[in-house]
């Protein structure tokens, strides 16, 4: 490494960002690759590196012999300083090559507050912001929740992918490659893409204004529709052998299995349950498989089991008990997965760890029965204190509650009830738990997502967020509690962007213009300056109508609108709907729309 | 068994702290299957102590570490299968075994070589050094405010001229957890001491430890 090289990195925070040279990493003879792909992650590399979906994609795309798949992160700021001062532009870790050399640049779109980093790190990587101003290739395309409304983002991409990546990165290079060869014009190109499953093309639709919003309406032919595609059979689907190993340990070192997909619980908030439905499950023989080969080719010393409910497997018990037992003479042990709120839940924590007692986690999310029923959450109070009774009496004596202010229908009295469930927990940790207990409650702000039954709920205005929360600090002091909660400002824009429309796109330029960067840190998140850029343009926070034209309305995750709406009115009854896994069908569409099948391996769950 | 491992930490993974270095390291040691023994109680971890920590951004030709193996191995084959395991710039040098009474590589280091390279700002910079070479004393206020005479614990220094906008060093210098000179530290002044001639961060390359033994400094693969 020469000297100007070694005394930039000296000059930054966490140097090893930069390095790359991992063990596992892919690199390709470049007149070898017809199609290469430059798969960006905006957040640092620390938070890019533990993501399971850039991991599947990077190994899937890298497969195939024609293709390459390269990684790049968001610089920080200091980083980002002495690109600029030399003009250097930003490179993907494996060749080092700028953004502006690769056929395809992928964003990964994990939430709304990334998107000043897109930005940047487009322009960083020397390419033209707006897909109008662009030539040839690359071609910009993003994937992920954030797909799910690519709308704010119109400007700015060329592409999007609505659904799971694993389905689509293959045709998809596949076209791009033959462009390449035959020397199509881009316009040629993206309308081909265009009618390819799950390719959104934003400047294929015009944006007209209805009612409250812009709306795209197709032109030239593209279809009024974009359906979400998904893997059919997670057993049958690619999951890698290896996983790029970072050097830092700042990244969670730990083979990820990914048990299962998707979540029917069907929690009215929830934005992952219901773009990811239906669930299908990955089989305890296929994981064992995956873990002993990914073990060998890590070297890593713990596994973890990933989905969006894990103790929902219906073979949570025999993959708890495997994965905890099978590694142990070697030092391989299992994570704690994230916990439902019941007493076999805690038994299953108990055979994780049967000496060591780190904190529990438990999701109640709202403090009255009343308001769980609101949002479909189905655990009552008695669950929910015999598990945690479970738990001190285990042994346990911190634990973690998370909920939510700011739900539909909340009244001061809700909020209240968290603080004095909070209380009651203590109580009964004061009475069984071998020492004094620790509670952390953690409160979020709820953000309305689009394609959830709660899509056209308001956000919170802020003096209500800091007065629900100064509500809690009250009945929460003392040692015994740690009380803890997201910035109201940032959880409003994030509402803002979730929703937006089109006419976002130059708000979104000018946040970046003028110097936002990391949106979702805290210490960085600068909200003076959105609530001015805000101020010029549009975003919504009031409700919105249910018969009002939404600016997603084009985009199908297979769940029909109709259901939204009919939760959204059992919603106001406090009636709840049962999980589809174990009670039946009932009915949100998707499985017949997109023609998939729920997957469960086990038989009746408990 | 027992085993002592030498190996280099070169090129852009100078920035690995302590704790990656070691992480690598043992990642690497299970992906090459080799049997190390696990400490007894509810969280087992393997057994496995390093020399002498580096700072972030310095190299090192003279990395050592200790691990203990629970079952007897050729250590030949065993330092391939690391080797075939680990990224170029921490190539393994050595693995040899060693007694088990042996004591752990961290208790018995003495002194360090090092290779200092600092950037030179202006012509002052030959004239400064001379000076600096010469003073009685090398006072300095370290991080936590103490004043230290550096100079003790420096024992051999060579200035190997100015090249290519760099001043060059060698020296010798007290290592480990008795006495032990921060080659950072180092670097600071001379910075300071040039008035400006000289700027940071200096550049580090360790190149061997030490044991005291009978005969003098003794290398930890000499065998005493
Ligand atoms: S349990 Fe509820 S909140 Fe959790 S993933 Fe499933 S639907 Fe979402
Ligand atoms: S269509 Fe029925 S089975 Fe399929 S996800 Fe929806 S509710 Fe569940």
């Amino acid at each position: 490494m020469n000297w100007e090289k070694w005394q930039e990195l000296m000059a930054v925070e966490k140097p090893i960002r930069y390095v790359g040279r991992e063990w596992n990493i892919i690199q390709k003879e470049p007149d070898e690759v017809r199609v290469a792909w430059a798969l960006s992650f905006p957040d640092v590399y620390e938070v890019g590196m533990s993501h399971l979906g850039l991991k599947i994609l990077y190994h899937l795309i890298n497969s195939h012999p024609h293709l390459a798949a390269e990684r790049v992160f968001a610089p920080w700021r200091d980083r980002e300083q002495q690109l600029r001062a030399r003009g250097g532009l930003l490179h993907t870790l494996e060749s080092r090559r700028p953004l502006c050399e690769f056929d395809i640049v992928g964003f990964s779109l994990q939430h709304e507050l990334s998107y000043t980093n897109v930005l940047n790190m487009l322009d960083l990587g020397g390419i033209p912001l707006r897909g109008e101003e662009r030539k040839g290739l690359p071609l910009i395309v993003g994937g992920g929740p954030g797909a799910f409304n690519p709308e704010p983002l119109a400007d700015f991409f060329d592409c999007f992918f609505i659904g799971e990546g694993e389905e689509m990165v293959e045709p998809f290079s596949r076209t791009v490659a033959r462009a390449k060869n035959e020397n199509w014009s881009r316009g040629k190109l993206l309308k081909r893409l265009a009618h390819q499953p799950g390719i959104y093309v934003p400047s294929l639709y015009r944006a007209e204004q209805k009612g409250q919003f812009f709306c795209p309406v197709p032109r030239d032919n593209a279809p009024a529709r974009v359906e979400k595609q998904l893997v059919h059979s997670l057993e049958e689907s690619f999951f890698p052998e290896k996983f790029v190993v970072p050097y830092t340990t700042a990244v969670h070192d730990r083979v990820i299995l990914e048990v299962a997909r998707g979540c029917s619980r069907g929690c009215r908030f929830c934005h992952a349950g219901m773009i990811y439905r239906p669930v299908r499950e990955r089989s305890l023989e296929k994981l064992k498989e995956q873990a002993h080969r990914l073990l060998r080719t890590t070297g890593y010393s713990e596994i973890s089991l990933l989905s969006l409910s894990t103790t929902d497997h219906s073979q949570i018990e025999d993959l708890v008990q495997y994965f905890s037992g099978a590694y142990q003479e070697i030092g391989v042990g299992l994570a704690l997965p994230s916990l439902r709120l019941d007493s076999f839940c805690v038994e299953l924590a108990r055979q994780v760890q049967t000496v060591r007692k780190t904190g529990l986690t438990f999701a109640p999310e709202a403090g009255t029965q009343r308001l769980r029923n609101v949002i479909n959450k189905g655990i009552n109070h008695e669950d929910l204190m015999e598990a945690v009774s479970a738990a001190f009496r285990s042994g346990w004596t911190s634990v973690k509650l998370y909920f939510m202010i700011g739900l539909p229908t909340e009244t001061d009295e809700d909020v209240q009830a968290i603080g004095e469930l909070a209380r009651e927990v203590w109580k009964r940790g004061k009475e069984t738990a071998p020492r004094r207990p620790r509670i952390t409650v953690s409160v979020a702000t709820f953000v309305p997502k689009p394609h959830t039954p709660f899509q056209w709920e308001p956000v919170l205005p802020l003096s209500e967020i800091t007065r629900k929360q100064k509500l809690l600090q009250k009945m929460l002091r003392g040692k015994q509690f740690e009380l803890s909660w997201h910035g109201g400002e940032s959880t409003r824009l994030e509402g803002i962007l979730a929703r937006g429309d089109r006419s976002l796109g130059p708000s979104i330029y000018q946040a970046w213009k003028s110097g936002a960067r990391f949106d979702s840190w805290s210490e960085e998140f600068d909200p003076d300056l959105w609530s001015e850029v805000l101020n010029e343009g549009g975003g919504v926070d009031r409700g919105i109508a249910l018969d009002q034209n939404l600016p997603w309305d084009h985009i199908s995750t297979g769940v029909e609108k109709s259901f939204l709406q009919k939760e959204r009115h059992r919603s106001r009854e406090a009636s709840t709907t049962a999980d589809c896994r174990g009670a039946r069908c009932h009915g949100c569409g998707c499985c017949g729309n997109l023609k998939a099948l729920v997957q469960i391996f086990g038989g009746e769950r408990p | 068994m027992k085993i002592r491992v030498r190996h280099r930490k070169l090129g852009p993974l100078v920035f690995l702290s302590q704790l990656d270095l070691l992480n690598t390291m043992l990642q690497a040691l299970r992906r090459a299957g080799i049997p190390f023994a696990l400490s007894e109680g509810f969280n087992p971890k393997p057994r496995i102590s390093y020399g002498l920590p580096l700072p972030v951004g310095a190299g090192s030709l003279a990395e050592y570490f200790d691990l203990i193996l629970k079952e007897v191995v050729a250590p030949g084959q065993l330092k391939e299968k690391l080797q075939a395991q680990l990224p170029e710039f921490l190539r393994v040098e050595k693995l040899w075994e060693i007694a088990d009474r042996e004591p752990a590589i961290q208790a018995r280091v003495c002194a360090a070589d090092y290779y200092i390279w600092m950037p030179v700002l202006d012509a002052g910079a030959q004239e400064h050094i001379e000076d600096f070479l010469v003073q009685k004393q090398w006072n300095f206020l370290d991080r936590r405010g103490r004043e230290k005479d550096l100079k003790k614990l420096v024992w051999e220094i060579e200035f190997l001229k100015i090249k290519q906008g760099l001043a060059g060093f060698k020296i010798t210098a007290a290592a480990g957890s008795r006495e032990n000179l921060r080659p950072g530290d180092f670097c600071e002044l001379i910075k300071k001491s040039a008035k400006g001639s000289i700027g940071s961060p200096g550049r580090i390359l360790r190149c061997e430890l030490y044991y005291r033994g009978s005969g003098g400094l003794l290398t930890p693969f000499s065998g005493g």
